[in-house]
């Protein structure tokens, strides 16, 4: 790569000072979360700088460590979960509206997007106020609720993107071929949009697994991953939290790239 | 298998084998005594079939996406909740009043709206120059890689994101020692707890939200426009406000609405990072829930009067900064 090939006449200097711009944002991106990995290696009771002695220790504590274990199944299950039936009705939603005559089809895709623009606050507390009132009341199930809910709306658009590029012709086909229109869909359809579902699943899960706002609202004894993160945040700074942390966002990061890549190389075909 | 063939439903009744020799579960499906049944009722009843199809979606959309925020809507007028079971609650618009009234109440709203605003100038101050460098600056296959490059911290839970933020910004933290260490200053800076960190922070959460919009504007914007703009004498300044800053006006309106509604009702970075003069309003939310029941109603009507008074404000912005329909090309 030699250089810029679309370099606008007469621009060449702002090249530097741009790209010195563009690095500089790089590092306020990513230098933070390095600070939690360095402080994750730090061979000291309390977190702060300087690091003068290096240690693994923290990560052995953590996975013998109960709760964070306990918190991390517990977050695990409801990130499957609710991405499972985030799936079923953003995928049921996507169908519905991918037709283009549908009766007030704009006032339907307003109501699927919703969580996409209601504060995460705002929507758990609306949640919090219904789950009391209707008895479902708080705990697992309500977070998953609240976390497939918020899930339903990318997914749709996902599965909308993509469906919209299938041709026509091939569900019809099979219609002639015999299955009817559930077989034709799981079939047919199914496998054309595996790649907007698997990208849409993994981002559900990742955003299942990083939410605060909702789980803080509607957990009731069992705290989620970022629940039992945030509470240790109070109860002192050990870099027992920022192995835990480590560990966390080197998982999320990773599972983010593949997903990203993964999506980008299947929509590029 | 010849039980399939009655009805509406066209022969044959069997789908080609898959590749690999064995029969697709869907296939075995179809099969199904019952599922035959049941399809075969479907089939017959357009009305079913359109109920399943237009049913579901609609009843999920409705029940937790609409009935939540009714609820709400509904408890913040009550006196009361739970309500007494004699005589039933009452209805009040004393919980809105108190916005209007209560020092507590109304300070930390104004605040919260004046911020939100200030974040989205300086997010498009941060971001218009890095996004106008991966848009034009950079060959077309790098553009992606170096805008994901950027957005790996947003798939970070924001609670760790947070306490990334207190690392860096704490009296021990990484920019106070390295001040100390360079021999700026002899003992720490208060960064933590103030303007500066709530700041700070909430940028560091919502910037992506302004860098992806502005990005997807200024990569539209074809050179020849730029070139044309150059060849005809416009200065780089002349050039940046009377062509790139007018074609991405659409950008620029997504970017404000979105940081707006998420700078609005953000709670993490408040709560761990904000000081007693710099609470935001969603804190004045949460607090409501946690006092008792009592408070509910209150925590209700200040969560639909953030929301309703985000949205208005969200609108005006899109209003106003959004290229009006008719000049669109």
């Amino acid at each position: 790569m030699s250089g810029p090939l679309n370099r606008a006449p007469g621009q060449a200097g702002a090249v530097s000072w741009l790209g010195a711009l563009y690095v500089a944002f790089v590092l306020y991106m990513l230098l933070p979360l390095t600070m939690v990995v360095l402080m994750s290696f730090k061979d000291h009771k309390f977190m702060g700088f300087p690091v003068t002695r290096w240690t693994t220790q923290w990560y052995v504590d953590a996975i013998h460590d109960q709760e964070f274990l306990n918190a991390l199944a517990y977050s695990l299950m409801i990130a499957v979960i609710a991405t499972a039936i985030g799936l079923v009705f953003g995928l049921w939603s996507a169908v519905l509206l991918s037709r283009r005559k549908l009766f007030m089809r704009g006032v339907l895709f307003a109501l699927v997007c919703m969580p996409l623009v209601v504060p995460g606050i705002v929507s758990a507390i609306a949640l919090r106020i219904f789950v009391e009132s209707t008895g479902i009341g708080t705990g697992a199930v309500a977070i998953i609720i609240a976390h497939a809910a918020h899930s339903v709306p990318f997914i749709a658009l996902m599965a909308m993107t993509r469906l919209s590029s299938m041709p026509p012709n091939l569900l019809e086909s099979a219609r002639d071929l015999g299955a009817d229109p559930f077989v034709a869909f799981i079939r047919v359809a199914l496998p054309y949009l595996m790649p907007a579902l698997i990208g849409g699943a993994i981002f559900s899960m990742l955003s299942s697994f990083d939410d605060f706002i909702r789980a803080f609202f509607l957990a009731s004894f069992s705290p989620t991953l970022p629940i039992l993160i945030f509470s240790r945040l109070f109860t002192g700074l050990s870099p027992s939290l920022a192995a835990i942390s480590t560990m966390v966002l080197v998982v999320t990061i990773v599972i983010g790239i593949f997903a990203e890549r993964f999506v980008r190389s299947k929509n590029a075909r | 298998m010849t039980d399939m063939k009655s009805d509406g439903v066209a022969a044959p009744a069997t789908m080609p084998p898959t590749g690999r020799g064995r029969r697709h579960w869907a296939a075995a499906l179809q099969q199904n005594a019952v599922y035959a049944a049941l399809s075969r009722v479907v089939l017959a009843h357009p009305r079913v079939a359109a109920m399943l199809v237009v049913g579901i979606p609609v009843l999920w959309v409705v029940v937790w996406n609409v009935l939540p925020l009714i609820g709400m809507l509904r408890i913040s007028f009550l006196d009361e909740y739970p309500a007494r079971i004699t005589q039933g609650p009452g209805v009040t618009i004393e919980h809105y009043l108190s916005l209007f009234t209560e020092l507590a109440a109304y300070r930390p709203f104004l605040r919260t709206m004046g911020f939100a605003l200030a974040v989205v100038l300086v997010n498009f101050i941060v971001a218009l120059p890095i996004a106008y460098f991966l848009a034009k600056r950079v060959p077309r296959n790098w553009q992606i890689r170096l805008l994901i490059l950027v957005t790996v911290p947003s798939w970070v839970s924001e609670v760790i994101r947070a306490f990334s933020q207190i690392l860096l910004l704490a009296s021990n933290g990484a920019i106070n020692i390295t001040l100390q260490w360079s021999g700026v200053t002899s003992k720490p800076i208060q960064f933590l707890y103030n303007w500066f960190a709530v700041g700070g922070g909430t940028i560091y959460v919502t910037v992506l939200f302004m860098l992806v919009p502005l990005y997807a504007a200024i990569e539209k914007i074809p050179n020849q426009v730029l070139e044309a703009a150059s060849d005809l004498g416009a200065s780089k300044l002349q050039r940046f406000f009377r062509v790139t800053l007018p074609l991405i006006r659409d950008g620029i309106a997504t970017g404000a609405v979105l940081v707006f509604l998420v700078s609005t009702g953000i709670y993490t970075v408040p709560v761990l990072l904000s000081g007693p003069d710099t609470n935001l309003f969603a804190q004045v939310i949460a607090a409501q829930f946690y006092e008792s029941n009592l408070a509910w109603p209150r925590g209700a009507a200040y969560s639909v009067a953030m929301f309703a008074t985000a949205l208005l404000i969200a609108a005006l912005l899109n209003y106003l900064i959004r290229p009006k329909r008719k000049f669109r090309s």
